[in-house]
């Protein structure tokens, strides 16, 4: 399987257990539970609701990627890159915004939040590379004449 | 906003956009007619804003004492970013309103356009807005000239629990004047405010111009500083500053400054989590030596020596007093009794509620042990706590079983309760509190349980006065019963007793013969559910018809509290603070109807109660014990 194809099956299926998750969301409020709802839970609903809107925006941002992004002659190990970064993004962000506000300690979300910024590194990393594969792309298919693809440099040095 | 504009911008903009589509259906006018909608709704944007009413920022109020945080204090609307749920319980409590500024949150009692009297002068109370009016009589009166009248703006609350009290602006600085008249939440009524205490009759309306900023700041607000232009002569003026009008937060918990600063550091936070430790930053009384902790509600929960003279005292007309959660109370605020005998029963047990410390403190659990405030009270409702809030707030008590915190320790009695109880399990006699800590000391227009845990005891009673544990329950016995029963079951030694206390029934001894403050803890004793359970009630009415007309207003107050809660009295409405006719009409109405419903005349068991056997009141025992009644002037200072 494909990268771009990982990530689009990763991305759907993503889709579908956030989007879940926000239906069970609605469920605690239309049964006003309180584990969600009282006062002394505002930690675990604004995680749960953080991992909810990471949780789909990082499965679209993981479909908007296999969409977009075609794989091109020298630029498969950045594009594999940017895909795992995504995907592993698109898991520890949300999850940890879920388990934290699972085990939330008062007004600080449990020690799985430790999860998120892990997730926020890897999803700025891949949306960077997923860039840097979208400029590549861009640069081999505008010139059409040029004489080579452009090599990454770790290819270049790989090569040397 | 101004309704007229609201109205008029609600009718222009459908009219507007009506007018915009039928325009822009000729295309070349279409950018036109978007530029004039957006710039119309830009007007009645600006409108809006212009129009909104600003509340007028607290620093720039001058008539009454502020809001202002100071020295380390932050207020609970910082706490409530990271405390939520601590937040809301005590947001939610008595203390947080404690004192409020006087908005239609705030105000329980009637103000549309009600007069009251008291001593041939009239208070008019109006409302308009927001805002709450009273024209009274001028407070300042030249000598020798009739007061004319003047309208005083309220601004501050006191209480709203029990009762409410308000606050006038004098318009001197930020000194305030106290209404004369209470609002009682149950009843929702006024009376006058001298009314709802125990104290003697007095026509002298009392105006306690100047004492929340001298007194009742030191526990009615958070860091309260009076910064009061005090001298020889008297109160001149007051820029009184509070960091926040509740008991908050910051109260029980010290300033928090340092605690927030140091806490915006997340691995700080995580590092307190993990190690399960306390945080240095801030006094949690729970964590503190029980003695420390105890204190941190003792602060104002006690009778105090303030200890203050020279310097110290114009410290703290200036800056409030000196003690925080967590420092040796005994440093700045040492108990006492001297000077405040009143406030005590003769053995030293505090008999004024609100002033638990005296007791707890002076307590072999707190002495011998480790108990504090919160072995039985939360102040915080804990999260799996069911009780709905309102129910927690009436005396914040933990959940469950509160005999069985005492069980913890005294695991001797746990072993065989009926043995040391002689009561049946699960019966109120069995409860540890009804026994140990009875209703023995007034406060609120209501009995409160003594905070001193001790065992009851006939001796003390003939000593002190002091209505003991058996007799507030077993209301139609007497002192001879009580002794003997206690001698059977505990070998407690039977003291001297006359023959009254051999043949009268304690309650009806103490009802015709006892001070105020006795009669009032009995006028609630007579209504109390339980021991009407125990005692019977159909004698009950006598001795409340009798208190109806009693010397002092609180007590009559309390007496028609209980009478109402007797079956066949609950229409009743007696004016109590009526005049002497009035009340003696009362009265008889009362007697009337007591004995009318009276059942089954020839019942022997009566006779302590100063009832003969065919119904009959024995009249002249009952106008023996009233002629020897303690007639000293009670004060009790709630």
């Amino acid at each position: 399987m494909n990268p771009t194809h990982r990530s689009l099956v990763f991305g759907w299926w993503s889709l579908a257990c956030w989007l879940a998750l926000g239906m069970a969301l609605e469920a605690l409020h239309g049964f006003k539970v309180g584990w969600y709802l009282d006062v002394a839970n505002e930690a675990r609903r604004l995680q749960w609701n953080l991992a909810h809107a990471h949780g789909t925006l990082i499965a679209l941002a993981n479909i908007a990627f296999a969409a977009t992004i075609r794989p091109r002659a020298g630029a498969e190990r950045l594009l594999a890159r940017a895909s795992a970064c995504l995907r592993w993004a698109g898991v520890l962000m949300p999850v940890g915004f879920l388990l934290g506000g699972a085990f939330a300690m008062g007004a600080d979300p449990g020690y799985a939040v430790a999860l998120v910024p892990i997730g926020g590194v890897l999803l700025f990393a891949g949306v960077v590379q997923a860039a840097r594969v979208a400029a590549a792309a861009e640069s081999t298919s505008a010139t059409p004449d040029a004489p080579a693809p452009t090599l990454s440099r770790a290819e270049r040095r790989r090569k040397s | 906003m101004n309704h007229g504009i609201l109205a008029a911008v609600t009718v222009a903009l459908p009219a507007l956009a009506l007018l915009t589509a039928a325009v822009a259906r000729r295309k070349r006018f279409a950018p036109t007619a978007a530029i004039l909608l957006c710039a119309l709704c830009g007007v009645a944007t600006a409108l809006t804003i212009v129009q909104r009413p600003r509340p007028i920022a607290e620093r720039d109020v001058t008539d009454r004492p502020i809001e202002t945080p100071a020295a380390g204090y932050v207020t609970s609307t910082t706490c409530r970013a990271c405390h939520a749920r601590e937040y809301a319980t005590w947001h939610d409590s008595y203390h947080r309103r404690m004192t409020q500024r006087a908005s239609p949150q705030a105000v329980i009692g009637d103000f549309d356009d009600v007069t009251l009297t008291r001593s041939a002068e009239t208070w008019q109370l109006s409302r308009d807005g927001d805002d709450y009016w009273i024209d009274m009589p001028d407070p300042v009166v030249a000598p020798g000239t009739r007061a004319g009248r003047v309208r005083r703006k309220v601004s501050m609350t006191t209480g709203s629990h029990h009762m409410q009290l308000y606050w006038y602006e004098t318009g001197y600085s930020r000194v305030m004047g106290l209404l004369p008249f209470a609002f009682l939440n149950q009843e929702q009524r006024w009376i006058p405010r001298q009314a709802a205490f125990i104290q003697p009759y007095s026509e002298t309306v009392q105006l306690e111009t100047g004492q929340w900023t001298l007194v009742c700041i030191k526990c009615h607000a958070t860091h309260g500083r009076p910064r009061a232009d005090m001298d020889q002569s008297g109160l001149h003026g007051a820029d009184t500053q509070v960091s926040e009008f509740a008991i908050a937060c910051e109260a029980c918990h010290g300033p928090a400054e340092e605690h927030v600063r140091a806490n915006r550091d997340p691995l700080r936070r995580y590092a307190l989590h993990a190690s399960g430790e306390g945080d240095p930053t801030i006094v949690n009384p729970a964590r503190l030596d029980h003695r420390r902790s105890v204190e941190v509600c003792g602060q104002c929960h006690g009778i105090f020596d303030l200890k203050l003279s020279g310097k110290a005292l114009q410290d703290y007309f200036v800056q409030g007093m000196p003690y925080r959660p967590g420092d040796d109370l005994s440093k700045t605020r040492p108990t006492t009794q001297k000077g405040m005998e009143e406030q005590f029963w003769p053995d030293g047990e505090a008999r004024v509620a609100g002033r638990e410390f005296n007791g707890i403190s002076s307590s072999a659990c707190f002495q011998r042990g480790d108990m504090t405030c919160l072995t039985c009270h939360e102040l915080h409702q804990h999260t799996g706590d069911t009780r709905p809030r309102d129910e927690w707030m009436e005396d914040q008590l933990h959940t469950g079983d509160l005999d069985a915190t005492c069980l913890r320790c005294h695991q001797a009695i746990a072993a065989d309760v009926p043995a040391h109880t002689h009561h049946e399990v699960g019966s109120t006699g069995s409860r540890c509190d009804n026994c140990h800590m009875p209703y023995a000391t007034y406060g609120l227009l209501k009995g409160v349980r003594s905070h001193r845990i001790v065992s009851p005891d006939v001796a003390t009673t003939l000593a002190t006065g002091r209505p003991n544990a058996c007799n507030l329950c077993h209301l139609d016995r007497t002192l001879g019963w009580t002794a003997d029963t206690l001698h059977t079951w505990y070998g407690t030694e039977v003291p001297n007793l006359d023959a009254d206390d051999r043949s009268i029934a304690a309650t009806a001894r103490d009802v015709l013969k006892g001070d105020a403050a006795v009669r009032a803890l009995l006028a609630y004793g007579l209504g109390w559910q339980d021991a009407r359970a125990a005692s019977g009630q159909d004698w009950i009415p006598l001795y409340l018809a009798e208190l109806i007309d009693d010397p002092y207003e609180a007590v009559r107050i309390v007496a028609t509290r209980s009478l109402r809660k007797l079956p066949g009295f609950e229409d009743l409405d007696p004016d109590v603070l009526g005049t002497p006719e009035v009340r003696s009409r009362a009265k008889a109405e009362i007697l009337d109807r007591w004995r009318s419903t009276l059942a089954a005349p020839g019942d022997a068991t009566r006779e302590p109660l100063l009832i003969a056997p065919d119904g009959t009141v024995r009249d002249e025992l009952f106008a023996r014990l009233l002629r020897r009644r303690d007639q000293r002037e009670v004060r009790l200072f709630e």
